[in-house]
């Protein structure tokens, strides 16, 4: 049980967690993709803007420059503009041509190419080798005078993006360790009423009832707590009214079982009452010898014991009472159920067998008077359905752990379709009046509180065997 | 789950669509060799001609004027023409000289220079302005000045436009030595602003306490920009000085000089040419009468250059 809670904590824990991160995974990646995008793009704009800028400025500076050739000026105006910070490269052409460059030794023809000629240049993004540059354009006097181009190294842009990376996946990360570290604690918050929902659950014994389990806090899972200790609180009452229920109807099947013993009985108290009688008329007529006086004395007094054994037998068998164990033999219970149900059966023009193939000596542990019951019920059962000349067989059985008494009959057996039903409270093949249905549902409460079993054979030859089987050992 | 699935593939379609809005990538390849420098280069072909402008107006503003109307020469000619600014008249003067240009739309000034060096030029052509072929100098001051006359500026700063300028240079001079003082002394400082509109300038923004300027380049800009103007008070000026002229080189194909001077002379007749014409302020281009620059001349000597 506790395995199966740490489990299951774990479990719960590791779906929290495993939700946590994988929320906070996705938003920020999208917050890396994103942010990074939008900021890299910021900043490209930017650089857009100050290259524009000093390209201008640089146009603004040499247009009299440049329409006076003078080439010192336009030279003076490039160098200037390259000492701006990530300014690569600025020159100034005209129709191909380059009247100044910060290209010393000559300015490539094919970024000097790269743009049609006479178009109002647009930023572009120049890929040269692996480094990326950006070319922005001013027009002097609207392209007439000629073009100042300004190449920016976008170097630092792409650290600038790969910093920005860096510094939102930390964040990421830190943001999924404490991710973790509340889906852990969630998931702890959420596990501990669970877990003592599960322990209350697992030892949970309607018969006992249990401690409420306490309610905290005021969320979902305290009132799932008030829900369950209600159920608990239900059940406990239900398993009583169950328990009452039958005890009644084990008392009034005792009663029943009465019924059927007693016209056996009459006829056992008959004869002893008849030699009661001889007595009583011998006595009346008063010739009688001492000794025949003293061996009527003692007649009479076992005629009576013999009464008052029966007479107690049935009373002690008629009262309720709490389960009360103690060691006992199969054999003995047989030998009584036997003597008790004898009269029946003669009656009923039915063979009572007892079978005397016992082995060992096992004892088990229960409660004489209440087996004695349930054995009864069965044996009446088995002479009911048994027809005249037939025979019920009592026999002790034996398996590993376990002891058990059998009752076979010679009935028609239980039909297949009712067999399922047999133990169910108040399922009755008898006739009205001859029975409450109870018989066998009752036998099996007393099984289950001997923690025994009920078992049903129907044997190719027909009739039925109940087996009532108990554990073996007793102190 | 499903929704942040969602959430994910939506945020990649839009980074995925802002991206087309970021700019064109190109790949560029440096083994193509080198671009060719303009500086220093061949020689154009030899129908090219080629014409200066002296920088009486900043070079911006000179080529915004100049430039359609040396298109047009061209275009009258069947000739390339292609424009060289320098930043000063002797520059202009040089290029002539060397044979560098074959003809220029000079000042008056350095039309006076190159005839006192014996160039030999002839003037094709002169402008005719408000009904004139003369113009002239005016000293002017900054709107807010005390100054009433050309002595009140004594000892005060002045911009020059260039050292071969008629009207910026060597008349006031000239005005200075006329009243018997030394002009080296005159004023406490002087610049040489190299045009006309930048002497203006210089003097509307009180750079300078005193400027002087061509009456032409003064009535373009009243009229251009009349805010700056108002900055300005004249404050005295020449009498009529002859216009700067259009001059070429005499070695230039006679035939050719005929035909240009024919251009020119005739720009007003036709409607592309008067459009020309008054973006420049001027009226047409006339032949000059005999002695238009003798006054002129008597300034430059008397300015003791």
């Amino acid at each position: 049980m506790r395995q199966l809670i740490a489990r299951l904590r774990a479990r719960l824990w590791v779906k929290l967690a495993l939700f946590g991160v994988l929320g906070v995974a996705a938003t920020h990646t999208l917050h890396l993709v994103i942010g990074r995008d939008l900021a890299s793009r910021a900043v490209l704009q930017e650089q857009v803007a100050r290259g524009q800028d000093v390209a201008r400025l640089v146009a603004r500076q040499v247009t009299d420059a440049m329409l006076v050739e003078d080439a010192v000026s336009l030279q003076e105006a490039v160098e200037n503009a390259a000492r701006s910070q990530n300014v690569a490269w600025c020159f100034i052409e005209r129709d191909g041509r380059v009247f100044a460059s910060t290209f010393t030794d000559g300015t490539p023809a094919g970024l000097v190419g790269v743009r049609p000629k006479g178009q109002a240049p647009g930023p572009l993004i120049l890929r040269v080798g692996n480094r990326r540059y950006l070319d922005v354009g001013a027009p002097l006097l609207g392209g007439a005078a000629g073009v100042v181009r300004v190449g920016l190294d976008l170097e630092p842009l792409a650290k600038t993006r790969h910093d920005l990376g860096v510094y939102l996946g930390l964040v990421a990360l830190a943001t999924i360790a404490v991710g973790v570290l509340a889906a852990l604690l969630v998931g702890r918050k959420v596990t501990r009423p669970a877990q003592a929902l599960l322990s209350a659950a697992a030892g949970f014994d309607p018969a006992v009832g249990a401690e409420p389990v306490p309610v905290r806090g005021s969320d979902e899972f305290a009132e799932l707590t008030v829900r369950f200790n209600e159920m608990m609180a239900r059940l406990h009452a239900a398993h009583a009214e169950y328990q009452a229920s039958v005890r009644k109807a084990a008392s009034s099947e005792r009663l029943v079982a009465l019924g059927s013993l007693v016209a056996g009985v009459a006829h056992e108290v008959n004869n002893p009452l008849a030699g009661l009688k001889n007595v009583q008329a011998a006595f009346r007529k008063g010739e009688l010898s001492p000794e025949r006086h003293q061996e009527y004395v003692e007649l009479m007094g076992d005629a009576l014991g013999r009464i008052e054994a029966i007479v107690g037998r049935l009373l002690e068998f008629g009262r309720p009472r709490p389960l009360a164990l103690a060691p006992l033999r199969p054999q003995d219970l047989v030998r009584e159920i036997s003597r008790l149900a004898g009269a029946a059966a003669r009656q009923r023009g039915v063979t009572l067998a007892e079978l005397d193939e016992v082995v060992g000596a096992g004892r088990v542990m229960g409660d004489r008077l209440q087996l004695g019951q349930a054995l009864l019920n069965l044996v009446l059962n088995a002479l009911h359905v048994t027809p005249r000349g037939g025979a019920v067989r009592l026999r002790c059985r034996e398996r590993p752990g376990w002891l058990g008494v059998a009752v076979e009959d010679d009935g028609p057996g239980i039909p297949p379709e009712l067999r399922d039903r047999v133990l169910d409270p108040f399922f009755t093949t008898k006739p009205e009046g001859e029975g409450t249905g109870l018989g066998l549902s009752v036998t099996r409460a007393i099984v289950d509180a001997h923690h025994g079993e009920l078992e049903f054979a129907f044997p190719a030859a027909g009739g039925t065997t109940v087996t009532l089987w108990l554990r073996a050992g007793a102190p | 789950m499903r929704a942040s699935g969602w959430l994910l593939a939506a945020a990649l379609v839009w980074t995925g669509a802002c991206r087309e809005v970021t700019i064109e990538e190109v790949t560029v390849t440096l083994d193509g060799g080198l671009a060719p420098t303009a500086f220093g280069g061949p020689r154009g072909l030899d129908t090219e001609l080629r014409v200066s402008v002296a920088s009486i107006l900043s070079p911006t503003d000179a080529y915004a004027g100049y430039a359609e109307l040396v298109e047009h020469l061209a275009r009258e000619l069947g000739r390339t023409v292609s424009l060289s600014q320098r930043r000063s008249y002797r520059e202009t003067n040089e290029l002539l000289a060397a044979g560098r240009i074959d003809f220029a739309f000079v000042c008056t000034g350095g039309y006076a220079d190159l005839l006192r060096w014996g160039e030999r030029v002839e003037v094709l052509a002169v402008p005719v302005i408000d009904g004139a072929m003369t113009y002239q100098s005016l000293v002017i001051v900054p709107a807010s000045s005390r100054a009433t006359r050309l002595e009140d500026l004594a000892g005060k700063r002045f911009a020059f436009t260039d050292e071969l300028s008629l009207s910026g240079f060597a008349y006031p001079t000239w005005a200075v030595r006329q009243r018997g003082l030394d002009p080296r002394r005159f004023f406490s400082a002087s610049y040489f602003t190299a045009s006309h509109d930048r002497s203006i300038e210089a003097v509307a923004r009180g750079l300078v306490d005193g400027a002087a300027v061509d009456s032409h380049v003064w009535r373009q800009l009243v009229k251009a920009r009349p805010a700056l103007a108002a900055q300005v008070r004249i404050i005295e000026q020449s009498e009529p000085l002859g216009v700067p002229p259009v001059v070429a080189l005499e070695r230039l194909d006679p035939e050719l000089r005929a035909r240009l001077r024919a251009a020119l002379l005739s720009l007003h007749q036709d409607e592309d040419g008067r459009r020309l014409l008054e973006r420049l302020g001027i009226e047409r281009f006339a032949e000059p009468p005999e002695a238009l620059y003798g006054s002129a001349l008597e300034v430059i000597r008397g300015a003791g250059r």
